[in-house]
């Protein structure tokens, strides 16, 4: 129907996470370069509906299983009907079945499956035997596949990039200040994630105590929403500390509130790759997390922000207190952050990453 | 017949854009304005539309003007005919657009595309359909579409025949403040409470060849009402259609409000807006549903739901091998018979008005699809 170059993405999930988020971008990304993206997820899934509002086509389909054979036999229709020359997979179920349909098809497309996480991978297949390439969103997650038996010649890492515009252009601090009613020499410190066990926030309430005696106009700022958010609530009471820590619940005005922030700390204990330290930096913010997964990566210690060793309170705390006492440090860190992010984690970097990949692949497929 | 490369980024001052359909696929159509608006921000938008459909259109941010084809005058024919389709081309012209796209395969709007004395004009390849040369008054010619292509893809397909991506895949309806407080009005006056759940049920059509069985109306009413969702029942304004929406509520013992005949097309969906679920048969005011977001059962019979399901930018999946059925995606659903006839494109079996694979439709299976979706569960 077009002699534009499709790429179909998959997406068995419902939710709208990071790795949604960074599907829709690279869609949005890559038809600017001129190839076209359709998606492929369950009637129900968030990417869906969030993909149709930016304009772009969104088949459905239900996944009920790894070896779905209804779903393989949609993909394969899909595949013909959209003249599909690339399939995106992204999570465990639409792995298989796209990467299944894919060598299936005729048309021979080429199958990349996208690792956005960093946790344990429960089968090698769709990342061995499905996909002609595997991409992942930083070295760490690549070294892992490898050591897990996956071909390193067969994996590319292409980091999450971001709207650095939304973030870096506005140089004008936060309002969030004047938002809670706070002093404004009251020193703001804080995240914006989505809450899970393992993004570490009790970590800092922990370190909190020791913070306040050496700083007592800090005030925290959790923002985001998830399932431990009444857990938070719990500890923030238990420690006494409600007239310090501030829940903002989810935000639109991410930028706003990183803006605000005289410093950004996560002790996250599990990440891949870390886009919401990258937001942070993007926004000048010196950041603090732990030295896990692909954090190292985005934060160079000492430059762009602290690392420290995760699950440990009085290390955070000591690195919280050492960039509290030195604003001219920290503020330096923040542009240095914000100059590393620009260059690279830009979603334009990332789309054009991805379709130089898409190219070489397209070129290799016509040649051999 | 060639088709020359993309127009965007080009420099476009006017738009003529020609929907000369029904009610129903002129709200399907704002996609593609949506698309144009997005390509050219300063270009000045014009919609001609049939006379009785540009309520569709009012108020929409991607339209400036609307020019209304007025049917009744042409159909008089002789000399009021001719002063009409020479006043719409004046007009058209008097706009000076760069592009003309011609939404619909008629021929009207190809000609008029052409006598509008644009620079590009987009419209669907004729395949020897229509007049002779018809392909020769276009710059740019869509293909046909594929059958089972939804409407609102297929218009989004048009304005991509000229190198315009789509912006938004979903329907926009605009109301207006006054619209809402007599919604609200009429609402309260029925007797709901402005906190009170309530579900629109909009059993009629103009063409009683999509309508439900009133039995089964009546049973889908007073099953909302039996899970505490006041239903209200609504039709267009034709006596007969309001006499159907009276006896359905009759059937169902009273339980529901009504607002039947009472409420132009732009109330009507802020009424919907506010309401907690559509449950109707294949119309106008279940587009409007899909298009404020409200969750919607569409009752279809005959009419293709592949190409009118309620829309929220998410394909149905309808095929060659399956184009029918009972479908959930996104936040509605679909009920139809996967009978082997559907479509079958008449009015009704053998000409009877009366479709069975409409009339077959089980109570349960309606109701099945309004608890589905109310638990906005579907899986």
């Amino acid at each position: 129907m077009t002699d534009r170059v499709t790429v179909l993405h998959t997406e068995s999930s419902l939710g709208w996470g990071g790795q949604e988020q960074r599907t829709l971008r690279e869609c949005l990304g890559i038809r600017e370069l001129g190839i076209r993206p359709v998606v492929l997820c369950p009637p129900e899934a968030e990417l869906g509906r969030r993909a149709a509002s930016a304009g772009i086509e969104v088949f459905s389909c239900r996944m009920r299983s790894n070896f779905d054979l209804a779903a393989v036999r949609t993909v394969l229709r899909i595949l013909r009907e959209q003249a599909v020359d690339i399939v995106n997979t992204h999570s465990g179920r639409d792995s298989f079945l796209a990467g299944i349909a894919g060598r299936l098809s005729s048309l021979q497309p080429v199958v990349v499956r996208t690792r956005h996480l960093a946790m344990a991978i429960t089968s090698r297949i769709s990342y061995s035997w499905l996909p002609h390439r595997v991409v992942t969103v930083s070295r760490y997650v690549r070294e892992y596949l490898v050591r897990e038996g996956v071909p390193g010649e067969r994996i590319v890492v292409v980091p999450t990039g971001i709207d650095v515009g939304k973030f870096a252009e506005d140089r004008a601090p936060g309002n969030l200040r004047e938002e809670l009613g706070l002093a404004p020499d009251a020193l703001l410190v804080g995240s914006v994630s989505v809450l899970r066990r393992k993004k570490g926030h009790r970590f800092l309430l922990q370190a909190a105590p020791s913070i306040l005696a050496e700083f007592p106009r800090t005030v925290f700022v959790i923002a985001g929403a998830g399932p431990q958010e009444n857990n938070l609530r719990k500890t923030i009471r238990d420690l006494g500390l409600s007239g310090s820590v501030r829940m903002l619940g989810h935000r639109e005005d991410v930028s706003n509130v990183l803006r605000s922030l005289d410093l950004f700390v996560l002790p996250t204990e599990e990440e891949a790759l870390g886009t919401a330290f990258v937001e942070a930096m993007a926004a000048g913010v010196a950041v603090i997390g732990c030295r896990v997964g692909g954090v190292p990566e985005v934060v160079q210690e000492g430059e762009t922000g602290l690392l420290v060793p995760p699950g440990d309170p009085a290390a955070l705390g000591d690195a919280v207190r050492f960039l509290l006492a030195d604003g001219e440090r920290r503020r330096g860190m923040g542009a240095a952050g914000r100059r590393a992010v620009i260059t690279r984690y830009s979603v334009e970097g990332m789309c054009k990453a991805m379709f130089d990949l898409y190219r070489s692949l397209l070129a290799e497929r016509s040649g051999g | 017949m060639t088709t020359p490369g993309s127009i965007a980024g080009m420099e476009i001052r006017a738009i003529a854009v020609f929907m000369l359909r029904h009610i129903g696929d002129t709200l399907l159509s704002t996609p593609a304005f949506r698309a144009l608006r997005a390509a050219f921000p300063p270009a000045r938008v014009l919609a001609v539309v049939n006379e009785g459909t540009q309520q569709m259109l009012e108020g929409n941010p991607d339209i400036d003007e609307i020019l209304v084809f007025h049917r009744r005058r042409r159909d008089e024919g002789g000399f009021g005919r001719w002063r009409e389709e020479a006043a719409l081309v004046r007009s058209l012209r008097s706009t000076h657009p760069d592009l003309a796209v011609n939404l619909t395969e008629g021929d009207r709007g190809a000609i008029l595309s052409f006598l509008s004395g644009a620079r590009f004009r987009v419209g669907v390849a004729p395949n020897r359909r229509g007049f002779l040369g018809k392909e020769m008054l276009f710059t740019h010619l869509c293909p046909r579409p594929s059958l089972y292509r939804h409407a609102v893809m297929r218009d989004l397909d048009v304005v991509a025949a000229a190198g315009i991506p789509p912006a938004d895949l979903r329907l926009r309806f605009y109301f207006t403040d006054r619209d809402r407080e007599k919604a609200a009005r009429m609402l309260r006056e029925a007797g709901i409470a402005p906190e009170q759940p309530f579900a629109v049920v909009q059993p009629t059509s103009r063409w009683t060849f999509k309508c439900w069985t009133e039995d089964g109306m009546a049973g889908v009413v007073s099953h909302l009402a039996g899970r505490g969702i006041v239903p209200v029942v609504t039709s267009g304004p034709a006596p007969g259609e309001v006499a159907q929406a009276e006896r359905i509520r009759e059937r169902a013992g009273g339980r529901a409000a009504s607002l039947a005949g009472r409420l132009s097309l732009k109330e009507l969906g802020a009424v919907i807006a506010s309401a907690r679920l559509f449950v109707g048969v294949d119309s106008a005011p279940m587009h409007i549903s899909a298009a404020v977001g409200t969750p919607t059962v569409a009752i279809f019979g005959p009419t293709g739901a592949f190409n009118w399901a309620p829309w929220e930018g998410i394909d149905w999946g309808y095929t060659a091998e399956r184009p029918a059925g009972t479908r959930f995606v996104g936040r509605h659903a679909v009920v139809q018979k996967e009978t082997a006839c559907i479509p079958c494109g008449q009015d009704g079996c053998e000409g009877t008005k009366k479709s069975r694979c409409v009339e077959e439709i089980l109570l349960e299976e309606v109701s099945g699809a309004v608890d589905r979706v109310l638990a906005g569960v579907v899986s």
